[in-house]
């Protein structure tokens, strides 16, 4: 479905990202691991089409979007949940997720929003209240409603564990997993590197704006390198 | 009694007129993040479209102008600001100043440097007596739209989508985007929605001064600038009320100053205007942190 | 180092600033022969030169770009009024000056350096309000300061004669004049971009915090860097009074705000080349669109000359450039020595100028 070949991305003289080239398939959850600085951000900010790629090409459903404005892209099918979540706290819960319904055709919004409040009963209670009352957790799961809410093809998540208690922490691996048996295709960007190999079908670890190490949970599982020198001692619970 | 009440009701009006330009301003720059010096030359557009339209019906002559005005504003939109989107605040205020710049000597060029004569229909600024007050029509007509005006924005930015993208892009460009919302679309429904306002404002100041000139649109532009920054920059409603502040402050000057001081009445009012910046650099309505996570 | 080391570092060091104030000469000196119209456009653009450089000191260095700085220009002019025209002149225009001021006279250089340095104590000043200020709302607050003066000189008859044109101001500024005072201000320009406190400013114009983090006091650095700015522009105000001998208020309002603006960003807002190398190309500009404001012949059509066409043209120009290079035509470097940029393959640009590699983007995350 998502496929990057050679991608570099640069931030002003800097290539935060060197060459990566990686893919993931229909249905598939892959994991995108690795130190601080390692590029991870900046890969998502190139496929969701907020920075170009200096060289490379990203390619979806078969058709090379490098260059296409994100909302563009929300329409053709990829969608973002921000490192930071980045909520919109000055609107309510309600608008904030009826916000990409209006960007879609033909869709009953009321209907999808239901959805969202039965996925994360939390966001019921705050549906009139502004979104930044919220706790941090509590926007998290705004957020990945939010970017379901664009009804995406491909939905990727950029550490949507940080800075979260351990109990919501859970919760968003939850989620994770009930999208997973939706088929919803999933790119998940994270820091909690073992949680996350384990989690995902396929990871890659990116060392340095470069693709250090791929593999299957299991490949990947055995490959010391992988929890000590690649990720500095980040092992997880 | 009588005084005080007539200066409050001036202070109301023009307030009121500063609002609704303040307005105009902090729509564009809580979502561009830019200043646009050029929305005073909207406004002089809109007084030399109703000098240019000033023998039809009033009601034609009036939407005429608007139309004008938000043709003005889109085109400048596209033609001005578009290229440089994005780009670092001190870019986007110097072109919007060059804009300002070229529109002003566009009016010079194509009609002239003096003031033209542009009467609108008597009822518009006409003496009414309510009980012992000599009021003037406008000045009622100015408070009433400005609250009409500012209700109606109120309702469409809290229920409308484009109300509800728009609010959402003011608060942060990037990440509307990333929610399907078009860049281009929220912009120039901004632009038009701000032009609106600015021939609304154009059709009250003609009728207060009878004149249009080039330079008609100057003045009133600063005041919308600091209006906003002291309302609060990204904050609407801060200004309005800031817009409505300075409105009243300026009556207020011009009544208390004793007479060898009134000809500095503005620059009293800018020193005031400076004052309250260094006191409350955030603005008078407290926003949600707009500095960066560092 | 060897000897020829430090030749050589000295010579790249103090090349863009030698560069620049040979270009200017060599500019003046080809036209010396010129009309008497020649003569005025040259020494108008050096005029502009001196206040732009005072704009640059301040705007060019803090990255705050001032929108007032042109009242430092009225208070230059209107005390060089006050101290060079002649003392029985003086009583007759401005009767009501108060007695000290009515008998000073100054001439020649003191003149100038006294202009500029009451424009620099009013800079304290003010200064002391705006430092303080974040960028947005210190340029806007200083736009204030531009309609406060504006507007005290339009009134404060006994001083300014008010809207009144003020007249009588000795005329000495000639090409060779200008040149001279031109060609100081830029070496202090340089020097002061070259000392601590400038370094520090343009560290800070780059990253406000990391500045912070190294213990640089933004406010007390922008204050010098204002009140320098303040003289500066001052003396430009001195030169302008010296030079068409009569003025109003009008003059140091909008317009020219507007034209040095425009002389900055166009040249590059960010070096002192950008600042001088600005004012020579706008100046060039203005008096070929001044000439097609006075109407010309294309082949069989004529267009017919009309006032404001020439500020048009100039607004587009502007907006041409902020569209297409807006760092302006240095790109904010200095004048190097060395092969240009555009022979220069990719090599790291070498320690100099440029304090901190333009960051525009926002730091990677992760």
């Amino acid at each position: 479905m998502l496929e990057l070949d050679g991608v570099a991305v640069r931030y002003g003289r800097t290539e935060a990202v060197a060459d990566v080239s990686l893919h993931v398939d229909a249905g598939e959850v892959i994991g995108l691991i690795g130190p601080n600085g390692a590029g991870k951000s900046t890969l998502l900010a190139a496929i969701s089409g907020q920075r170009r790629a200096a060289r490379g090409t990203i390619t979806f459903q078969g058709r090379a979007i490098d260059g296409e404005t994100p909302e563009r892209l929300v329409r053709r099918g990829i969608a973002l949940v921000p490192e930071g979540r980045q909520i919109f706290a000055t609107l309510t819960v309600e608008e904030n997720l009826r916000l990409p319904t209006f960007a879609r055709r033909d869709v009953d919004a009321d209907a999808l929003i239901e959805r969202e409040l039965e996925r994360f009963p939390i966001l019921r209670t705050y549906l009139h209240q502004h979104a930044g009352r919220m706790s941090g957790g509590e926007q998290q799961m705004l957020a990945i409603s939010r970017a379901l809410l664009c009804g995406p093809r491909l939905l990727m998540l950029d550490e949507p564990s940080l800075g979260l208690a351990p109990k919501m922490i859970d919760a968003v691996f939850a989620a994770l997993d009930s999208l997973r048996q939706e088929q919803v295709t999933v790119l998940l960007v994270e820091q909690n590197a073992t949680r996350t190999v384990a989690f995902a079908d396929r990871s890659y670890v990116l060392v340095h704006g470069r693709v250090a190490a791929q593999g299957t949970r299991e490949e990947l599982a055995g490959l010391e390198e992988v929890t000590s020198s690649y990720l500095g001692l980040e092992a997880g619970p | 009694m009588t005084q005080t009440l007539q200066h409050v009701i001036d202070a109301v009006s023009l307030g009121s007129l500063y609002a609704l330009i303040a307005l105009g301003v902090a729509l564009i720059f809580g979502i561009m993040n830019l200043l646009n010096f050029a929305y005073g030359e909207l406004i002089m557009i809109g007084g030399y479209a109703l000098y240019f339209l000033r023998d039809l019906p009033f009601a034609f002559q009036a939407l005429g102008a608007i139309a004008v005005v938000v043709l003005a504003s889109v085109l400048i939109e596209r033609i001005a600001f578009r290229p440089v989107r994005g780009a670092n605040a001190a870019v986007l205020l110097v072109t919007s100043f060059a804009v300002s710049f070229a529109l002003q000597s566009l009016a010079i060029v194509v009609f002239g440097a003096r003031a033209k004569g542009v009467s609108l229909p008597s009822w518009l600024d006409d003496s009414l007596a309510i009980g012992s007050l000599r009021v003037s029509s406008l000045s009622l007509i100015t408070v009433g739209v400005a609250v009409v005006v500012l209700v109606t924005f109120a309702i469409f930015l809290k229920r409308s989508p484009m109300g509800i993208q728009m609010r959402a892009a003011a608060e942060s460009f990037g990440t509307a985007r990333l929610m399907g919302v078009k860049a281009n679309s929220v912009i120039v429904a901004a632009f038009v929605l701000s032009a609106l306002l600015a021939g609304i404002v154009a059709i009250l100041v003609v009728a207060q001064g009878g004149t249009v000139s080039p330079t008609m649109g100057s003045s009133l532009v600063l005041v919308a600038f600091v209006a906003t920054i002291i309302g609060g920059m990204g904050s609407l409603s801060g200004a309005a009320l800031g817009g409505f502040l300075l409105g009243a402050l300026t009556v207020a000057l011009q009544v208390l100053l004793p007479e060898s001081l009134r000809p500095y009445r503005d620059a009293f009012l800018y020193g005031a205007v400076i004052v309250i910046l260094v006191v409350r650099p955030g603005g008078l309505v407290a926003v949600r942190s707009a500095l960066e996570r560092v | 180092m060897s000897p020829r080391e430090a030749l050589a570092k000295g010579w790249r060091s103090t090349f863009p600033v030698v560069s620049l104030c040979l270009i200017v000469a060599l500019i003046v000196l080809v036209t010396m022969g010129g009309s008497e119209v020649l003569q005025r456009h040259v020494t108008e653009m050096l005029v502009n030169l001196v206040l732009v450089v005072g704009l640059y000191v301040f705007a060019g260095t803090s990255g705050v770009l001032s929108f007032g700085q042109m009242s430092f220009m009225a208070i230059g002019a209107y005390s060089t009024a006050i101290l060079t025209i002649p003392v029985v002149q003086k009583q007759f225009l401005l009767p009501d000056l108060p007695g000290f001021l009515a008998d000073v006279h100054l001439s020649g250089i003191p003149a100038a350096v006294a202009a500029g340095g009451v424009a620099a104590v009013f800079a304290v000043f003010i200064g002391l309000v705006i430092c303080r200020l974040s960028g947005l709302a210190a340029s806007l607050a200083m736009f204030a300061v531009l309609v406060i003066v504006h507007e005290v000189a339009r009134n404060w008859d006994a001083v300014t004669r008010g809207s009144r044109t003020m007249i009588g101001v000795p005329v000495t500024v000639t090409p060779g004049v200008a040149l001279g005072w031109a060609l100081v201000v830029i070496v202090i320009a340089y020097l002061f971009q070259r000392s601590a406190s400038g370094l520090r400013l343009r560290a800070s114009r780059e990253d406000e915090f990391a500045a912070r983090s190294i213990g640089v006091s933004i406010p007390r650095e922008r204050f010098g860097a204002f009140v320098l700015s303040g003289f500066i522009v001052g003396i430009g105000g001195y030169l302008y009074a010296q030079y068409q001998g009569a003025f109003t208020p009008n003059a140091f309002f909008t317009h020219i705000t507007f034209i040095t603006i425009a002389m900055l960003v166009i040249g590059g807002t960010k070096s002192l080349s950008g600042a001088v190398v600005g004012a020579i190309v706008v100046s060039l500009l203005t008096n070929l669109f001044n000439s097609i404001e006075d109407g010309f012949t294309l082949g069989p059509v004529s267009f017919g000359g009309r006032d404001g066409l020439s500020d048009m043209a100039l607004a587009a120009f502007i907006l041409i450039i902020l569209a297409l290079r807006p760092e302006g035509i240095t790109k904010g470097r200095e004048l190097r020595w060395g092969r240009p940029a555009w022979l220069r393959r990719r090599q790291a640009a070498p320690p100099g100028d440029d304090v901190v590699p333009a960051a525009d983007d926002a730091r990677p995350a992760a």
